[in-house]
Parts: structure tokens; C-alpha cells; sequence
């Protein structure tokens, strides 16, 4: 059970949210893999994907639960939001419609998450930006009134995409180091690793437990 | 060893030679002819002839002991160990007393003391010699009778039977052929006897004992040979040879006496160990008859396969091993350990899959040779029927019994396959007389396995854990590691408990450096503290440990190995669904990919339903109060209603909850113990109140989990099964438990980790 076959010390809980088609599996497809997934099918219900990344030298396992944008799988993408650290909520810059629905999708983020979810919006499709619908500076502000985290990225050539990622993981550290995430409440979407008595479940499976990384 | 059996070699073809000259039929010899017969031609070892021997013994029954000994001028010669022996007035009563005593360890006539446990020599001394000749002279004949040769028969042989390629059941050389085939079998087995004893890996020795299961083999046909025996064999002639040793050693030391030089005359050890191992086998003979069943004692697994769901009842019931183990499981053990017998049952261990090789071999496995010796000594000493080993059997069950409480399936099973190592094995034999005759024998100490030496290994991870029922683990965490275990489980409470009366008062390993350390006086209801605080410690002040009530002790621990059950149980069969769901989600969604099925949104949403049950099943999505919130509220205000089913505790009833009272019953339910779905969906609604609903809920949390840490005593401070994994269980097991836990949902706070 001591950190052994554990090369991380935290393990962050992430959300993927927004509109259909926004482009939210191929954030999570170019963060993890790297690659740019060109016809990427409709998310059915949700995906998961991890990928460890390292913030003030902290080995930290990102768990991403990429959800359905579509509001018919709500009901059970809703479950997932329970204890994430991290929510990404995504539009697309050149739908105006994804922009509009934002906060609805806030709404939800704050309800179904804890208080101190970090929330990172993300403008998604900027290298498109001959067809953008939505204005940085408007979005930006959107960000600001609602305290929320903002870049504009791009799936497809990866622009700013691990910043997205890393800046929401670089702000959960930071707020566990300043004590305002408590790692022992129960809903932080945060697990330290080498201490871990109240998550048992963990200590008696070895890592090859398989996920659905399908 | 080698000029012995060098010798053996050279009598022994000496003898077949001659009698194939006198060629006589072994089964009706007179007892004079066969004193006659053996008389011509006994190897020169012995010169004397049995009469002169006869007459001896019987003066030695008639004579006062020691009275004739002329060698006996030193008390531990070798002829006045035997005369202690063997000697006194009502000998045999007192050789069996010592050989339950296990006083036989060092005695140089220990293959004696088994010839007269075995009735291979009867009690009466001046009968020796003759048995003994009978015995040997049934052996060589036997051995002249079935070791044929085809190629040396040449006299008056039939052509048209007697030529190797004759199919003529009669040709000696069909029978020839077959007999090679039982030799090689039997070689197969004997090559690995004891693989870990040099003195097995002579050759001379290999052949020996496959003559000797040969001839058994052809003598009993119904029997015929049976992977083990050669197990029971060879102990026999470890002994004997043992025994012989000693016999030249004194030989050249002292003057013995005839009767002596007769019974210990080393070129009849395979004579001898065949005499013994024929009267072993008449005892065990049942226990390796079977019907139809393939013998595989050693190969449990194999065993497994062949009958996956079997329990003994189902099993071949005709067999009588079987009935006798199921009798000393479901008897025996019940009685005495009704807590481990459930366990057992529970976890589905028939006791034929280890207890099958622990009887047939008498236990020929499970120790090393000198204590398998001494355990011998009992079992034959105790009568001819080894009635104790049935006791014995359990006495060992109980011995690991904490050991096997606090394990699962595979863990029980490799502790009973490979027993673990026993300081001292006399203790299974006091303690098994204990179980069969508690009136006649004083009751020994309660001695288990030490499983104290696995805590510290457990409590390092709770150091500094706030939990209550952690840091009173956290009190033994200086306990030491007293010796190197194989065994990676964890005591369980139950075990913990029994340290008192276990470890404390045990023979020879009480763990010598405990320190009780401080114990908070509440941590826990239902064992009580002075059970922990009589830890063992150095000063070994503890014996006046109060008890529990038998009955409370044993509720707790039948309830906690019951508990322990269900929750490997329903685990295991989690993880099983979510893979399996895993495996399937993915198949279905590749091909309803591949197919445009847009306008069937259906299909998709089921899919994703399926999906999130598989991630609560295997723990990566919380179960959680929210989930039944949601589960409320899809079906209250969702369009999909009862297409949309998600997993809780209770979806047996919201699956079938097409009826409104069923889910009026489900959501009264909840408010008695958590805050209103009514509420809870409020708040979802409005994010103002949020921050209120969760301090509450945190706290009401943490209150709530130190009354069912309190509640459940020391069962929280159980190894690898935290609060949440016990509490889980709990509530899936069944709908019906969330009433009696006051909120099992929020101690479910664990998420688990998904490598993708």
C-alpha cells in the first residue's frame, strides 16, 4: 500500500463539459495521445482518459471523465461531476450557440461539483479563426465576472491545449498547498497517493486494474 | 547404507535362488516348514537358528528384567533401552503411553514400538521370531512368485504362449509386459519421495521400494497401486533403516542379545518394511478406494477444475474418504469451531480438496520427516484403526484457524496446501485427545498460528490516521516482526482477540516483545478493551486477562467471518461485472458506430446507462447519495423514466418500480436516514444553498462514521477491508441493511483509481 507501484503522489479528478461538438474528446485525445482525432464520433454517455503530468516537481495523475455534450445523456453525465477537481468547460468559438449555453453549463458545474472546483473555460477551435463567432475579450470577460479560468485552444494543432490541462491541475496544487482544498473533505476530487487511509479500495488493487480507456 | 543393502541384494538373490528350488507355494506353508525353510538358508548375518532364539525369549518373559542382560552395565546401552523398552510388565500399554508422549524421537527402536503399534509383532515377546519369520518368508515368496522373468524361464515353455509377441492373456510375457508398465508407474512416483532427503536418492533404496509397492500392488488387486502410497512407504523404511544403524553401531559396542539381532537384522529391511506397510495399508486402504474417482490428492486445482461447483456432498458419495472428511468437517470441526466450519463452508472449501492428501499420506506432506515421525508414533500407538488422525486433522484446522478467518478464498486455500511451519508438533497430538476425549485428557492451551506478526505490516499505513478505530491499531504499530511470513494477509480482529488465549499461552514462540502500548478506553463496543490491553508483554503480566463471555466472542466472530464473506464475495463479483460490462460496452459501441443509428437514441442512452453501471461497479464512479438523488430525479421529471436505470442499493426495487409505493417506500426510506431526495434536488437547483448542504453533510459524515467504527468495534481495525469497503458491501448487499446502518452511503468517500 505505500506508494510502491504508485510513481504519483495525487491523483486529480477532471470533467470535460460543454455543448456537442464543441470538441471536448479531441481536447482529451490531444492531451493524451496527442494527436488530433479528425472524425472523432459522438461521445455515448461518457470516456475516460488519464495521463500523468508533473506541477512543482508533484508527480500528479490526471483521471478525465469526458462527458456527452448532448443533452439526452445528461442524466448520466451528471453522475460523473460528483468529486471532480477540475471541470473543463468547453465552447466553440465559432458557434455562438456553445458560447450562449455556458451558463447553464456553469450552473451545473457549481451544483453538481464542490466549491472549490477549479473551472477552466476553454474556447475550443481557434486555429479556425477565419469563422470565429465569439470574441476573445467577450469570453474573457464571461471568465473574469464568473472567476473562471479562460484560454482559447485548438484541438487540432494542439495550441494551448496541455496549458488548459495543466493550468487547471497547476491551481487545484495551489489550493492544497494554501489549505483552501481540504484533501480529506469528502468531495475534493483529490487523492494523495501515499496517504490514503480513508480510500481502502485502492490499497488492495494493484494498478493493473483495468479501465475503460475504450 | 550401501553395504547393507549390498548384502540385502546378495541374500536376497541367495534366497530366490533357493527357493525357487524348493518351489513351494507361498499361501500354504505349515509354520514349521517355513522354520524349516528359512532355516537352510538364513543369510549369515544372523547365524543362529530361531529355535535358539525362541528359547531365549522365552526366558526373558519368564525372568526378571535385567536379571539376564549381561551387556546392561551402562544405563543408556542399547540393551537396556530395550529392556526398558520392551521388558517390563505390561509393556505394551506403556510403549503406547510413550509413544503418545512422543518420547519415541530418539529411541533407536522406534521401527519395534510401529511393528507392535502396526500388530506386525504381536505382544507376546516369545511369538516375535515367528512372526517376524512368517512376515519375511510371505514377502520372499511373494516377491519369487510375481518378479518373473520370461527370458530366464526357458525350461518347458509353450512357444505358441510364451513368446513375447503372444496377445494371449496367459503368455508370461503379457504379463511380463504389464508388469513393467505398474513399475514404471510406481517408479514415477518414487523417484520424487521426499525429493528433500538424500537418503531417498539411492538407487538401491528406489529399487526396493518399488518392489515392495509392486508386489503390494499385485497382491491386492483391487487396489493395485495409488499415487501416495509410496509416501507411507517411505518413512517405514526411513525408520527401520534409522534403527538398523543403530543396531550395527551398538553391535560393535556391546554383546546383543539374539532376540534383538533377529528383529533388527538389517538384511530384511525391505521384508520388514513390507510387513509394516501391509498392515499401514489395511488401516488406509479405504481412504485410496475410489469408484470412479481419479485421484489427484495433490493436485487440488486439477481437482477444482474437474468439479468447479461440487461440495462434498455431491461429490461421488460412495467414496469413503470423502464421507469421512466430510465427517470431520462437518462433525468434528463444527463442533468445536462452528465459527471456521462456517467459513469454510462459505467459501466453498470442501475439505477433499487439501484434507484428501493430509489423510491418505497421514500428513506425509505437511510436516518434516522427524515430526511426521513423532506424529506417526501417535497415530499408531493410538490403535490400529488411526481413529486419532481424524482428531488430529481438525486439531490442525484449528491451529490456523485465524489464519483462515481472516482470508479469502485463494489465501485459505494455500494455507491449507501448504501448512504452515509448527514449532512443536506434539502439540496437534495433546490437542487432538483433548477433542476426542475431552473428559479423559486435560485441556490444552489454545495454540494458533501466530498471525501477530503480520500487524505491524498492516498499521504502518495508519499511522497517522484521525480514524478512531485506526489509531487504536495504531497502538500495537511497535509490535515486532517475529518471524518472515509467506502470507500477506492481515489478522482480523478475531484473530486479534485470540492472542490472548492463543499466543500467550503457547509452547515455544510466544512473541517475546509486545508492548500494549496505550489503548483508549471506547474503542470499541463489542471487544472489549481488556482484551487488548492483555496483549502479551515482555514482564508476561496478562494472565489474568478477563474474558469475554464465550458468547458474545463468538457471535462477534461468527457474524464478522460471515460479514467478511459476503463482502469478498460481492467484491470479487463487482469487479467481475464491471470487466466483463467493459468488455461488452466496447463491442457494442464499435459496431453501433460503425452503423448509422442516429435516429435510435435509445440504444445510445442505454449504453450510457451502462456504462455509468459499470463504473460504480467497479469503483471509479462514486456510489453515492447523489446517484439515488439522480436516479429520483430522472425518474421524476425525465421523459426516459424507466428506460434510464441506474444502479443503487435498492434498483432491485427501482427496477421493478413501475408501482409508486414501492417508491414511496424507497424515498421514505432515504429521509429517515439522509437528508430528503425532496431537499437534495432543491439543491440542486439552487446554487446559493449549496454551500449549506454540504457542511452538514461532511460532518454528519464524519459523526456518522465514528458511531459505525464504534459500532462494529474491532472488527474497524480489520486489515486490507476499510470502513468503506465494509460499509459498501453492507449496502449493496441488500436494501434491507440501510436501515440498520445508520448512513452507510457517506462513508463511501473512496474513488478509486482507473489506470486507462
Amino acid at each position: 500500500m505505500a506508494a510502491g507501484p504508485y510513481n504519483y503522489s495525487y491523483i486529480f479528478k477532471y470533467i470535460i463539459i460543454g455543448d456537442m461538438g464543441v470538441g471536448k474528446s479531441c481536447l482529451l485525445h490531444q492531451f493524451t495521445e496527442k494527436k488530433f482525432m479528425a472524425d472523432c464520433p459522438h461521445t455515448i454517455g461518457v470516456e475516460f482518459g488519464t495521463r500523468i503530468i508533473e506541477v512543482a516537481g508533484q508527480k500528479i495523475k490526471l483521471q478525465i471523465w469526458d462527458t456527452a455534450g448532448q443533452e439526452r445523456f445528461r442524466a448520466v453525465t451528471r453522475s460523473y461531476y460528483r468529486g471532480a477537481a477540475g471541470a473543463l468547460m468547453v465552447y466553440d468559438i465559432t458557434r455562438r450557440s456553445t458560447y450562449n449555453h455556458l451558463s447553464s453549463w456553469l450552473t451545473d458545474a457549481r451544483n453538481l461539483t464542490n466549491p472549490n472546483t477549479v473551472i477552466f473555460l476553454i474556447g475550443n477551435k481557434c486555429d479556425l479563426d477565419a469563422q470565429r463567432d465569439v470574441t476573445f475579450e467577450e469570453a474573457k470577460q464571461f471568465a473574469d465576472e464568473n472567476g473562471l479560468m479562460f484560454l482559447e485552444c485548438s484541438a487540432k494543432t494542439g495550441e494551448n491545449v496541455e496549458d488548459a490541462f495543466l493550468d487547471t491541475a497547476k491551481k487545484i496544487y495551489q489550493n492544497i498547498q494554501d489549505g483552501s482544498l481540504d484533501l480529506n473533505a469528502a468531495e475534493s476530487g483529490v487523492q494523495h497517493k501515499p496517504a490514503t487511509p480513508r480510500n481502502p479500495l485502492n490499497t488492495d488493487q494493484t494498478p493493473n486494474k483495468e479501465g475503460c480507456a475504450c | 547404507m550401501e553395504t547393507v543393502l549390498g548384502k540385502l541384494r546378495q541374500s536376497t538373490s541367495r534366497i530366490t535362488r533357493r527357493a525357487s528350488l524348493t518351489g513351494n507355494g507361498a499361501p500354504a506353508v505349515t509354520k514349521d516348514e517355513i522354520i524349516e525353510t528359512i532355516d537352510k538358508f538364513i543369510p549369515p548375518v544372523t547365524p543362529e537358528s530361531d529355535n535358539n532364539n525362541l528359547k531365549k525369549a522365552g526366558s526373558h518373559d519368564n525372568g526378571s528384567p535385567g536379571s539376564e542382560s549381561s551387556s546392561a552395565s551402562h544405563a543408556h546401552s542399547y540393551s537396556s533401552e530395550w529392556e526398558r523398552l520392551f521388558m517390563r510388565q505390561n509393556y505394551f500399554k506403556k510403549l503406547q503411553e510413550q509413544g503418545m508422549d512422543g518420547n519415541l524421537r530418539s529411541s533407536r527402536f522406534r521401527s519395534v514400538c510401529w511393528k507392535l503399534y502396526l500388530k506386525v509383532l504381536p505382544e507376546e515377546k516369545e511369538n516375535w521370531s515367528e512372526h517376524s519369520l512368517v512376515w519375511r518368508k510371505k514377502y520372499e515368496d511373494l516377491k519369487n512368485k510375481l518378479i518373473v522373468n520370461p527370458r530366464k524361464e526357458v525350461e518347458g515353455i509353450d512357444l505358441s504362449l510364451n513368446n513375447p509377441l503372444s496377445q494371449n492373456n496367459e503368455s508370461p510375457w503379457n504379463k511380463f509386459f504389464q508388469d513393467n508398465e505398474l513399475r514404471l508407474t510406481i517408479k514415477q512416483d518414487v523417484i520424487r519421495t521426499f525429493p528433500e532427503l538424500e537418503f531417498f536418492k539411492s538407487e538401491v533404496l528406489r529399487e526396493m521400494m518399488i518392489d515392495i509397492l509392486f508386489c503390494f500392488s499385485r497382491e491386492h488387486y483391487n487396489l493395485s497401486y495409488k499415487q501416495g502410497m509410496h509416501e507411507l512407504l517411505a518413512p517405514l523404511i526411513f525408520v527401520l533403516h534409522c534403527d538398523h544403524q543403530a543396531f550395527q553401531h551398538a553391535c560393535e559396542i556391546e554383546s546383543i542379545q539374539e532376540l534383538i539381532k533377529d528383529i533388527m537384522n538389517p538384511s530384511y529391511l525391505e521384508h520388514d518394511a513390507y510387513a509394516m506397510f501391509c498392515q499401514v495399508l489395511e488401516t488406509v486402504e479405504p481412504w485410496y478406494m475410489s469408484k470412479d474417482f481419479v485421484i489427484s490428492q495433490y493436485r487440488g486445482k486439477d481437482f477444482i477444475n474437474a468439479q468447479p461447483f461440487a461440495k462434498c456432498q455431491d461429490l461421488n458419495p460412495s467414496n469413503r474418504i470423502v464421507t469421512k472428511l466430510t465427517r470431520i468437517q462437518d462433525y468434528i470441526l463444527k463442533k468445536h469451531d462452528s465459527e471456521l466450519h462456517l467459513h469454510l463452508e462459505r467459501l466453498e472449501i470442501a475439505p477433499q480438496i487439501y484434507g484428501i492428501r493430509w489423510i491418505r499420506l497421514l500428513f506425509g506432506r505437511e510436516f518434516p520427516m522427524q515430526d511426521l515421525l513423532m506424529l506417526w508414533d501417535a497415530i499408531f500407538a493410538d490403535g490400529i484403526g488411526f481413529d486419532l488422525v481424524d482428531y488430529l486433522f481438525v486439531s490442525m484446522l484449528l491451529y490456523i484457524r485465524d489464519l483462515l478467518l481472516s482470508s479469502d478464498y485463494a489465501t485459505c486455500l494455500s494455507t491449507l496446501m501448504k501448512f504452515p511451519p509448527v514449532p512443536d508438533v506434539h502439540y496437534f497430538i495433546v490437542k487432538s485427545l483433548y477433542l476426542r476425549e475431552p473428559n479423559q485428557y486435560p485441556r490444552p492451551p489454545n495454540y494458533t498460528y501466530q498471525t501477530v506478526n503480520k500487524i505491524p505490516g498492516k498499521t504502518r499505513n495508519h499511522k497517522a490516521s484521525p480514524n478512531p478505530p485506526e489509531g487504536k491499531r495504531g497502538s500495537t504499530a511497535s509490535l515486532p516482526v517475529l518471524e518472515d511470513t509467506t502470507l500477506r494477509q492481515t489478522p482480523s480482529a478475531s484473530s486479534l482477540a485470540r492472542l490472548e488465549t492463543s499466543s500467550l499461552r503457547s509452547y515455544h514462540s510466544s512473541p517475546a516483545g509486545y508492548s500494549p502500548g496505550a489503548i483508549s478506553e471506547n474503542e470499541s463496543l463489542h471487544s472489549s478493551p481488556t482484551k487488548y490491553s492483555t496483549l502479551p508483554n515482555r514482564s508476561g503480566r496478562n494472565r489474568g486477562g478477563k474474558k469475554l463471555t464465550k458468547m458474545q466472542e463468538n457471535d462477534i466472530q461468527h457474524h464478522l467471518s460471515y460479514l467478511q464473506g459476503r463482502l469478498n464475495e460481492k467484491e470479487t463479483m463487482s469487479r467481475y461485472c464491471s470487466s466483463k460490462l467493459d468488455v461488452h460496452i466496447d463491442r457494442l459501441q464499435s459496431e453501433l458506430q460503425q452503423i448509422d443509428m442516429e435516429q435510435n437514441e435509445e440504444i445510445f442512452l442505454a449504453l450510457a446507462g451502462i456504462k455509468q453501471v459499470r463504473d460504480v461497479l467497479n469503483g471509479t464512479l462514486k456510489f453515492s447519495q447523489n446517484l439515488l438523488d439522480e436516479d429520483e430525479i430522472n425518474i421524476n421529471d425525465n421523459h426516459y423514466k424507466d428506460d434510464v436505470v441506474i444502479m443503487t442499493p435498492d434498483s432491485d426495487i427501482a427496477m421493478t418500480a413501475e408501482h409508486d409505493n414501492r417508491r414511496e417506500l424507497l424515498r421514505k426510506r432515504q429521509k429517515m436516514f439522509y437528508q430528503s431526495s425532496e431537499e437534495n434536488s432543491e439543491n440542486a437547483e439552487s446554487p446559493e444553498s449549496f454551500n449549506g448542504v454540504l457542511r452538514p453533510r461532511t460532518e454528519f459524515e464524519l459523526d456518522d462514521y465514528e458511531k459505525h467504527s464504534k459500532l462494529r468495534g474491532g472488527n474497524a481495525a480489520r486489515g486490507n477491508m476499510s470502513e468503506s469497503t465494509i460499509s459498501e458491501s453492507q449496502t449493496s448487499l441488500s436494501s434491507g441493511n440501510m436501515v440498520d446502518s445508520p448512513n452507510p452511503l457517506y462513508c463511501i468517500e473512496s474513488w478509486e483509481e482507473v489506470d486507462g
